[in-house]
C-alpha cells in the first residue's frame, strides 16, 4: 500500500473508532478551551511500548491456529499538555500510533483528547477522557465507564483495561464535598475477547450497539465527602449494560445492551494500619425490572468488602470479597428454563455469585523490581492466576513479564470460558 | 495522699540533676523537630532527588512538595506532585500526617485518573525507592525516642549539640542514633544511625542551609546506607515559606486536578 493509502486507511479507522459525535465534542472542546499559544506552556512526553503475548494451548482457534499470538504490537505514544499561563484553561492529547504485527496493519488510538476549564468552584472537561470510580481492584461496581477486557487478558499494562469516555464532565467543589456530573452522549460498550485470537464461547451473533440518539446517552454522578479520615462517596448512573452477555434480541438474533441504572456507595478508611473499603451498588435492569424476560439480565445488588495492608516492609496483601445477588431469581429460572432444558448451552446463573481475590505485591531492589501475584476465584468454579514481574531497568526503560492461567467452571464470569487461553506476556517500555 | 505527694517530691528533687540533662536534650530535640519540619505555617519547594547505587548509576526523582501545618508539632498536610521520572509524571501523593497515629495517604494514578487510598503502616519504608524513609521526609516525633545529651562538638565551624536518640519502641533498621543539632538554628546537621553492636549503618548530613525570610532551612542533604554503599542526595530549590496555601489544595480535588498555581 502506498503512503497515501496508509494515511487514508488510518484516517478512516480513527473516525470509525472515535465515532463522529465524539470527535466533534473533542474538537469543539479543544477550540473552546485551548489557550492561545502566545501565553501557554506546552509539555510533550510519551513512550514506546512493545507488547507480545502468546496463547499457550493446543486447543485450536476457530481458524485452526494453536499456540497463537494474542498480541504482537508496538505503540508510539505522544502526550501533549497545553496549559494557559493563567492556569484557567488547558488542553490534553494522548494519542497512540500502533503497529500491529499480527494483522500487519497500522492504527491510531486516541486514548484521551480533551479541553478543560479550571475555575475556582467548577471545572469542565470535555472530550475523550479517562475516569475511574469506586474502590475495587479489577472488579467494578460504581465504575460504569467502558473497559477493554481484551487488552487485560492479553497482558497489556493494566491501564489499558480502561478506555476513555467521550464525555462532558462538570465538577463542582464545595467546602467539604465535591460533585462530578458526567454526560456521555454515545454509549460505549466494553471490548471483550473474540474468537479470532482467543478460545471463547462465541456463537457469532451480530452485535447491535444502542442507536446514536440523545435519549440513548448516558449520565453518571458522584458526590464525595469525608468525615475525618473516612472517605464517603455516593453514585448514580443511567445508561446501558456494557457487557455482551446481558441482552439478546431473539427476533433479530442480535446481542443488545439493555438499559441500566445504578445507585451506589463507597466507604474507605485507614484501619489497623491498613485500608478498609466497602462498595455497594444496586443495578436496576430497566428493560426487565421484574426479571421475567429470559433474554435480558435481571437487576442485581453488587457488593465488595476489601482490606489491604503492608504486612512487612514493601510487601502488601490485598483481599477482596465481591458478590452479585440477582433479583427475582425464581422468575429468571422459570423464564429461562426452556433454554437450559435444551442442554449443551450455558448453565443457569446462581442467585448469589461470589468472587474472592487475593493480591500479594512485593517491592525489591530499592523498589525498582515489583513482583505480584493476583488470584481470583469464583465460588461456583472458575479460577484465574496472574503472576507479574516489573523491573525498571533505568528511569526511562522498563521490562514487564507475566502470565494468565485459567481453570474453568460452569458459571465463572468470563473465566470459565477462557480455560484454553492461558498465556504469557511481555511489555517493554521506553519513556521520554 | 499526703504521703504520696511527699514521696513524689523527694524523688523529683533527688532525681533532678539527672533529669535536667535529659530534659535539655529532649527540649533541644523538640525545638529541632519544629525547626526542621514545621518552619513557618506552610511552604513549598521543588525537590530533586538523586538515588545513587554503588556503581554510581543514578535514578532521578523530581517533585514539588507543598506543606501546611495544622498545628506546630502536630498534624500536617503534604502534597507531593511528581515531574520525573517520566513514567510517574503527574503521580501525586496526599498525606495527612498524624504524629501519634499512622498517616492517612492517598495516591493519584494519572494513567487511569484514579485516586487510591494507600496503607501506611510502616513509617520506616523507603520513600519512592530512595534511601530516605517516609519518616525522614515528614519527621519522627521526639516523644518516640528517649534522649541523652552526649556533649558539644564543632561541625564545619558551627557549634552543635550531640544527642543520643534511642527509640522507645524497637525500630527495624537501627538501634539508636546520634544527632548533631546546630546551636544557632536548631537544624539537624548530621545524624548517624547505629546498630546494636555500635556499628554505624546509616548517615544523614545536611550539605547546605539557607535563610528564607526569618527561617533557616536545610536545602541540600545526603542520606547514605553505609552497609549497601547506596546513597540519595536531595536538593531543594524555589523554597518559599508562609505563602498562604489554601486548605482546598490538600484535598481529593487537587489529586485529580493538580493546582497549577502551586506546583509550577
Amino acid at each position: 500500500m502506498d503512503s497515501l493509502g496508509i494515511m487514508r486507511n488510518l484516517a478512516s479507522r480513527m473516525v470509525a473508532r472515535a465515532t463522529l459525535p465524539s470527535l466533534l465534542i473533542a474538537l469543539a472542546a479543544a477550540f473552546t478551551f485551548a489557550p492561545s499559544t502566545q501565553a501557554a506552556e506546552v509539555d510533550i512526553h510519551g513512550f514506546v511500548l512493545g507488547t507480545g503475548s502468546l496463547r499457550l494451548s493446543d486447543t485450536p482457534l476457530v481458524t485452526g491456529e494453536k499456540y497463537n499470538w494474542l498480541l504482537g504490537e508496538a505503540r508510539l505514544r505522544g502526550d501533549v499538555d497545553i496549559n494557559s499561563d493563567s492556569g484557567i484553561t488547558a488542553a490534553v492529547a494522548k494519542i497512540e500510533f500502533i503497529n500491529d504485527s499480527i494483522e500487519r496493519a497500522a492504527d491510531i488510538e486516541v486514548r484521551e483528547l480533551y479541553g478543560e476549564y479550571l475555575g475556582d468552584m467548577i471545572e469542565i472537561r470535555a472530550g475523550r477522557q479517562m475516569m475511574t470510580w469506586g474502590v475495587a481492584d479489577r472488579l467494578f461496581i460504581n465504575d460504569v465507564f467502558p473497559k477493554d477486557w481484551t487488552a487485560f487478558f492479553a497482558g497489556q499494562p493494566l491501564e489499558y483495561l480502561k478506555i476513555g469516555s467521550d464525555a462532558v464532565k462538570l465538577s463542582v467543589f464545595g467546602n467539604r464535598w465535591d460533585l462530578e456530573l458526567v454526560g456521555i452522549p454515545v454509549t460505549q460498550t466494553d471490548v471483550t475477547p473474540t474468537s479470532s485470537r482467543f478460545v471463547v464461547f462465541d456463537p457469532g451473533f451480530a452485535v447491535r450497539e444502542p442507536a446514536n440518539r440523545l435519549s440513548n446517552g448516558e449520565a453518571a454522578a458522584r458526590l464525595h465527602t469525608s468525615f475525618g479520615s473516612l472517605d464517603v462517596a455516593i453514585y448514580a448512573f443511567r445508561g446501558h449494560w456494557h457487557q455482551p452477555d446481558k441482552g439478546f434480541d431473539p427476533a433479530s438474533s442480535q446481542v443488545i445492551f439493555p438499559r441500566l441504572e445504578n445507585y451506589g456507595l463507597t466507604l474507605q478508611d485507614a484501619i489497623l494500619g491498613g485500608v478498609f473499603s466497602v462498595e455497594g451498588g444496586y443495578y436496576r435492569s430497566v428493560d426487565d425490572s421484574a426479571g421475567i424476560d429470559p433474554f435480558i439480565a435481571n437487576s442485581q445488588f453488587r457488593y465488595l468488602v476489601s482490606y489491604e495492608r503492608e504486612i512487612v516492609t514493601d510487601v502488601t496483601v490485598a483481599v477482596q470479597a465481591y458478590g452479585e445477588i440477582m433479583d427475582n431469581h425464581a422468575a429468571y429460572l422459570a423464564a429461562a428454563q426452556p433454554a437450559f432444558a435444551a442442554g449443551g448451552g450455558p448453565q443457569p446463573l446462581p442467585e448469589h455469585r461470589k468472587i474472592g481475590t487475593v493480591n500479594v505485591r512485593a517491592l525489591w531492589l530499592n523498589q525498582t523490581l515489583t513482583t505480584s501475584l493476583f488470584a481470583m476465584a469464583v465460588a461456583s468454579g472458575g479460577r484465574m492466576l496472574i503472576p507479574d514481574v516489573h523491573y525498571a531497568v533505568t528511569d526511562e526503560f522498563s521490562v514487564n513479564l507475566g502470565a494468565h492461567a485459567f481453570w474453568g467452571g460452569p458459571d465463572s464470569w468470563m473465566l470459565g470460558t477462557m480455560k484454553h487461553d492461558d498465556n504469557v506476556y511481555a511489555n517493554i517500555k521506553w519513556s521520554f | 495522699m499526703k504521703k504520696y505527694i511527699l514521696i513524689t517530691l523527694a524523688a523529683s528533687v533527688l532525681g533532678y540533676a539527672a533529669i535536667a540533662q535529659a530534659e535539655d536534650a529532649a527540649a533541644i530535640m523538640e525545638k529541632a523537630h519544629l525547626a526542621n519540619y514545621y518552619a513557618a505555617d506552610d511552604g513549598s519547594a521543588k525537590v530533586r532527588m538523586e538515588i545513587i547505587n554503588p556503581d554510581g548509576a543514578k535514578r532521578v526523582r523530581e517533585f514539588t512538595i507543598l506543606r501546611k501545618d495544622v498545628e506546630d508539632g502536630g498534624d500536617q498536610w503534604f502534597f507531593v506532585h511528581f515531574k520525573k521520572p517520566n513514567d510517574v509524571r503527574d503521580m501525586t501523593f496526599l498525606v495527612n500526617k498524624h504524629p501519634s497515629a499512622p498517616d492517612d495517604r492517598w495516591l493519584f494514578i494519572p494513567a487511569i485518573k484514579m485516586v487510591k487510598r494507600i496503607a501506611a503502616s510502616d513509617a520506616r519504608a523507603a520513600f519512592v525507592g530512595s534511601d530516605y524513609t517516609y519518616e525522614d521526609i515528614s519527621g519522627r516525633h521526639p516523644s518516640e525516642d528517649a534522649q541523652e545529651m552526649l556533649g558539644e562538638e564543632e561541625l564545619n565551624g558551627r557549634k552543635a549539640w550531640m544527642i543520643k536518640n534511642t527509640p522507645k519502641d524497637e525500630v527495624r533498621d537501627y538501634a539508636w542514633r546520634k544527632t548533631w543539632v546546630d546551636q544557632a538554628t536548631h537544624l539537624v546537621m548530621k545524624e548517624s544511625y547505629f546498630d546494636e553492636d555500635g556499628a554505624e549503618v546509616r548517615r544523614f548530613t545536611t550539605d547546605e542551609i539557607k535563610q528564607v525570610d526569618d527561617f533557616w532551612v536545610g536545602i541540600a542533604g545526603t542520606m547514605e546506607n553505609l552497609e549497601l554503599e547506596h546513597k540519595t542526595t536531595v536538593r531543594f530549590s524555589d523554597v518559599k515559606l508562609n505563602v498562604g496555601i489554601p486548605d482546598k489544595v490538600f484535598t481529593e480535588r487537587s489529586l485529580k486536578s493538580a493546582p497549577k498555581k502551586w506546583i509550577r
